[in-house]
């Protein structure tokens, strides 16, 4: 499609004209619409209006629970938008890493008489399209759904968008102040070493404080947890008071909203300067500094391959080949390390989280018995979707991070249904070991029968064979080699149509497991003997890998055939 | 022996290359000579198995590349125009790597691996990271991939891009050599000299088909243009082709 200048543009930021009409020619190429984008966008509009469907249902349930409308919303919108705030700064700074330090324009830009304001301005708006746009295909439908269920008239519509957009912006912002100051003061190569003992740091102080050797008595620590979520009440903070906002504004009046905006504003404000300074200061000498850093790295690799040989010996040639390279690739990217370190963090709180949860007092056995089901569920689901986010972020783009240097597969003799069994391999293993961990550790913290817990951490590996072959075989699908950097492809609709499909996944598993461990929970008559729990659990299980391994198989050729036919 | 029988590439309407003919005999150095957009890289691309034809045929040592690809493969080196390599493994881990793919023995990894870091000078940076070698380095490293399995055909699509002078000698040298130890190569370059020096046989490719094909004395006679100089020769079939 030819390009042609328009006052339009002029009104469009320098640097983001590349990335908008790159944007536009995926849609449009040889001026007639791409099915395969418009299928993703047809999903995606489905996915909204399931959101759309499912937040409206679970507003009427609500009030039907209250026998009344609810009068006040604002400590759930508070509570979505801190999630929205800290996925918002997790992924900008993600983003950030690579746009700013690793992107394939970064030679052309530097080199061109642009000031560095402009180039921040210009990667700043193009981060911001990056980590905000999977925001609006979440959080539009939900900001709907809330319009129509409390009849709000045109104040909600027109200043609610504003509240949103002024609460996200600094965590764009900060994000992005983050990933500068990470890469100025820790090098890449440094990085990743700095992140891994502050994660296993981490590590050894959630293990310290559940046997109780940080504090002597449990009970400090969760009275700590105590004060940081009174802290972070929704009154006092700025989640709150845009959470207020938004309520008010539910209710036909402006409430806090003017201060609100006007309080985020400055945050921008203020975020913006001390990023400028501190880009002005640091960027030029970072980049030197990543440069050349990536000369010095030397290191005897004649040894590292006789160890890989060793490790992987019973793996097929071609298969190790291929792990090998994964892992070496991987585990060599700062990006990847910092956003696994990240993930691995979020899955200590969410142990922890799970080790302070204590059950209903003063209810019945009956009532007790539910609770049991819920939390084994709870382990299940949460466990899984913190795994699923894992995959979102590196087993779904591992096809398209070969990049321009997929040629070297295609020309060498092996077949594409061979190169995604191997990108399964080496997924498979890692993740079924974080959700071994997490399942397990999971079960412990929540007190389950050691049946349960062995049920659910097998339970647990079942889904994440599904997980990561439905990655694999989707990142085939939507494989994209011409990126500019890594963080474009855990941000594209083939990402978020897998994270759709896998919470769907997810749901579906959930079904037999429900069945299995309420009947062993609520019919412990019927199951008393080693041998009738072994076959409930067994059929249960059975029926899980069955699902998974249908899903897996499905995706995995699906994958192939698509990539075939691609090349 | 390569054998290509009416092959042709379509983009939709576009017509990319043209029902070509090619047959290359074993131990001989192939030049494929034409302008940019010509079609050589993709009438390459298409025999190392990355492009399917459209139509036609493609045969490496009696293997056809769309029917027994993985058998087809096994037999060839490939060096694309713009070899892109994985920037996070060394030079000798990538290269593990090509033979682990290809099905080196590992007892025969390591001799390969040594033989062609050497011959391509690269030894005292088999150890660095593929990110830090300059553009000539990732092209010789592109190399030793493509020879580290001994194949027995070798693809290369202009080698000479990024080359120093020194590496462009020992380019030509390590062909010659090649070609003398019974390795059959289909070289598609722009740099008429190297083509002129090295060549048994050469075709012209032109908007997707062949203009000429032959040794250099037999497209002087097919082709009536009597100059000992490939490049005149060239340019004058090319300018030639554009009017037609």
């Amino acid at each position: 499609m030819a390009y042609r200048r328009s006052r339009l543009h002029t009104l469009i930021p320098l640097l983001l004209r590349p990335t908008l009409i790159t944007a536009r020619n995926r849609f449009f190429p040889n001026k007639r619409v791409d099915f395969r984008e418009s299928l993703s966008v047809l999903l995606t509009l489905g996915m909204m209006w399931g959101l759309y469907f499912l937040s409206s249902r679970m507003l009427h349930e609500w009030a039907r629970a209250l026998n009344q409308q609810p009068t006040s919303v604002a400590p759930i919108t508070s509570a979505l938008l801190f999630g929205l705030f800290l996925l918002a700064l997790f992924s900008a700074g993600v983003n950030a890493l690579s746009s700013l330090y690793t992107a394939a324009d970064l030679d052309l830009l530097l080199s061109s008489p642009i000031t560095p304001r402009r180039y921040l301005f210009g990667k700043t708006s193009e981060i911001l399209i990056a980590t905000s746009w999977m925001f609006l295909v979440f959080g539009a439908p939900v900001y709907l759904s809330f319009g129509i269920f409390f009849s709000a008239g045109p104040l909600y519509y027109t200043c609610a968008p504003i509240v949103g957009l002024t609460f996200l912006t600094p965590a764009i912002i900060l994000g992005e102040l983050a990933a500068i100051v990470l890469a100025a003061f820790l090098p890449a190569y440094y990085g990743r070493w700095f992140f891994a003992s502050l994660f296993v740091g981490a590590l050894a102080f959630f293990f310290a404080t559940m046997s109780g050797h940080v504090f002597g008595d449990v009970t400090e620590p969760h009275s700590l947890m105590n004060q940081l979520n009174a802290t972070m009440h929704y009154q006092s903070t700025a989640a709150g008071w845009s959470g207020a906002s938004i309520d008010a504004l539910l209710n036909g009046d402006l409430g806090p909203t003017v201060p609100t905006i006007t309080a985020s504003l400055i945050l921008v404000g203020l975020s913006w300067t001390l990023l400028e300074l501190l880009f002005s200061r640091v960027f030029r000498r970072t980049v030197s500094i990543l440069q050349s850093h990536r000369s010095g790295w030397n290191f005897e690799t004649r040894r590292r391959g006789i160890i890989s040989r060793l490790v992987l010996a019973s793996t097929p040639q071609t298969e190790r080949a291929l792990v090998t390279k994964e892992f070496f690739s991987f585990s060599r990217e700062a990006t990847h390390t910092v956003q696994l370190i990240m993930l691995l963090t979020i899955c200590v709180l969410y142990l922890y989280n799970f080790s302070r949860i204590e059950p209903p007092t003063r209810v019945g056995p009956e009532v007790l018995r539910v609770w049991d089901i819920f939390l084994i569920l709870a382990n299940v689901i949460l466990g899984s979707i913190v795994l699923l986010s894992i995959c979102s972020r590196f087993v779904f783009p591992s096809v398209s991070l070969e990049g321009h240097s997929f040629w070297i597969l295609q020309a060498a003799p092996l077949s594409i249904g061979r190169i995604l069994r191997a990108k399964y391999l080496g997924w498979f293993v890692p993740t079924s070991t974080i959700a071994t961990v997490i399942f397990t550790s999971g079960g412990f913290a929540l007190g389950l029968e050691p049946i349960l817990v062995l049920a659910t951490t097998a339970a647990g590996i079942v889904i994440c064979h599904g997980l990561v072959a439905v990655g694999i075989g989707m990142g085939a699908r939507y494989a994209r080699f011409d990126w500019e950097h890594s963080a474009q492809l855990t941000t594209n609709s083939g990402s978020l149509l897998y994270m759709v499909s896998g919470m769907v996944l997810v749901g579906i598993n959930t079904l037999p497991l429900t069945v299995t461990f309420g009947a062993y929970i609520l019919l412990p008559g019927l199951f008393r003997d080693t041998l009738s729990v072994s076959a409930l659990l067994g059929a249960g299980l059975g029926v899980l890998v069955l699902v998974n391994l249908l899903a897996g198989y499905i995706a995995l050729r699906f994958g192939a055939r698509a990539l075939a036919a691609a090349v | 022996m390569i054998k290509l029988s009416n092959v042709s590439k379509n983009y939709g309407s576009f017509v990319a290359v043209r029902d070509i003919s090619l047959q290359i005999a074993p131990g001989s150095i192939f030049a494929f000579l034409g302008i940019n957009g010509a079609g050589k890289t993709t009438t390459i691309r298409m025999m190392a198995g990355i492009l399917r034809p459209t139509s036609g045929t493609i045969s490496l040592g009696g293997y056809d590349i769309s029917t027994q690809p993985l058998e087809a493969k096994q037999i060839i080196g490939y060096v694309p125009d713009r070899p892109y390599i994985y920037p996070k493994l060394s030079g000798r881990e990538f290269l593990y790597f090509i033979c682990d793919l290809y099905r080196v023995p590992p007892s025969q990894a390591d001799s390969n691996i040594d033989q062609v870091l050497e011959e391509y000078s690269l030894t005292p940076w088999q150890d660095s990271l593929i990110e830090s070698y300059s553009h000539g380095m990732k092209q010789r490293i592109a190399m030793c991939a493509a020879m580290v399995h001994k194949p027995q055909i070798l693809i290369v699509d202009e080698p000479m891009v990024g080359l120093d002078p020194r590496g462009a000698h020992d380019f030509k040298e390590s062909l010659k050599r090649y070609a003398q130890a019974g390795l059959t190569v289909f070289l598609s370059t722009h740099s008429l000299n190297v083509a002129q020096e090295l060549a048994d046989h050469m075709a012209i490719i032109h908007r997707g088909a062949i203009l000429t094909n032959g040794t250099f004395d037999e497209i002087q006679k097919a082709t009536g243009v009597h100059t000992t100089d490939l490049e005149e020769m060239f340019l004058e079939l090319t300018a030639s082709g554009m009017s037609n």
